[in-house]
């Protein structure tokens, strides 16, 4: 039986909607600094916070991610983070561990994504 | 007033946003900034920087846009008490739009700001422009 390919996952960084954005190589290049270090802490800590029953807490931080990610990414995840987003609100969605459980691994693609821009343009 | 010749006040305490409001208000060539992280350490400043125009987060800790808002129209100096305040925010629900509006402000901006919007409603800003709401 023949294997269907795997097709490359889509990337979630758009450099070029950022930069048109922001206007200026250098403040990108600190605000994806600061990208990085906001998804590498608040991702898990999203997580660990629904786990607890922390949902107003964890709705500040997918709040804030709701914000600023339409600086750097495509419609398709800002639509997703606003989704969950939204279910994080009151009345709380019961379905928001499970809708952030789906969400999770996009956001770490997308921090990989911000890790190997900001190690290319070091190296460069 | 000319936008460049403006003392604009930011609020807001997340980093990246903060970064990006500040660079997009330098591109339109406002340099005249001041910067605090809530509206707690903004209200205790506001004598000091006396801006023209402060634009704001909603939703902050210890003390958010719209509490701020509230205690700055109460301030006893008159100047300080009716400069013009747009509002910043990834809320766009009606409710929070409605709460703010009625307060009378200068605008209210969903994040992240676009550049010309953010031109223009800073432009009817300084020209005395308040948002009103129609039911």
């Amino acid at each position: 039986m023949p294997q269907t390919p795997m097709q490359p996952e889509q990337k979630l960084l758009d450099t070029e909607l950022a930069l048109s954005q922001v206007g200026d190589e250098g403040v990108l290049h600190d605000m994806l600094g600061m990208l990085q270090e906001s998804l590498a802490r608040d991702v898990p800590d999203i997580s660990q916070l629904l786990a607890r029953g922390e949902v107003d807490s964890a709705n500040r931080l997918l709040h804030a991610i709701k914000g600023f990610i339409p600086i750097f990414c495509n419609a398709g995840l800002c639509s997703e983070v606003e989704r969950v987003e939204l279910m994080s609100k009151p009345p709380h969605s019961a379905e928001l561990p499970v809708a952030y459980a789906a969400l999770r691994p996009r956001l770490e693609q997308l921090q990989a994504e911000v890790v190997a821009h900001l190690s290319g343009s070091a190296s460069a | 007033m000319d936008m460049k010749r403006a003392r604009v006040l930011v609020i807001e305490d997340e980093k990246i946003m903060a970064t990006f409001l500040l660079g997009s208000l330098r591109r339109l060539g406002i340099l005249d900034l001041f910067s605090f992280e809530n509206g707690q350490t903004a209200l205790r400043e506001i004598s000091t920087v006396k801006p023209d125009l402060i634009i704001t987060d909603v939703h902050m800790q210890p003390m958010g846009g719209i509490e701020f808002l509230k205690h700055l129209r109460e301030v006893a100096d008159e100047r300080l008490a009716n400069i013009p305040v747009i509002f910043l925010s990834a809320d766009s629900s009606a409710s929070t739009v409605k709460e703010t509006l009625l307060l009378g402000v200068a605008g209210y901006i969903v994040k992240p700001p676009n550049i010309n919007i953010l031109a223009a409603r800073i432009e009817q800003a300084l020209r005395g422009y308040t948002t009103e709401i129609f039911d």
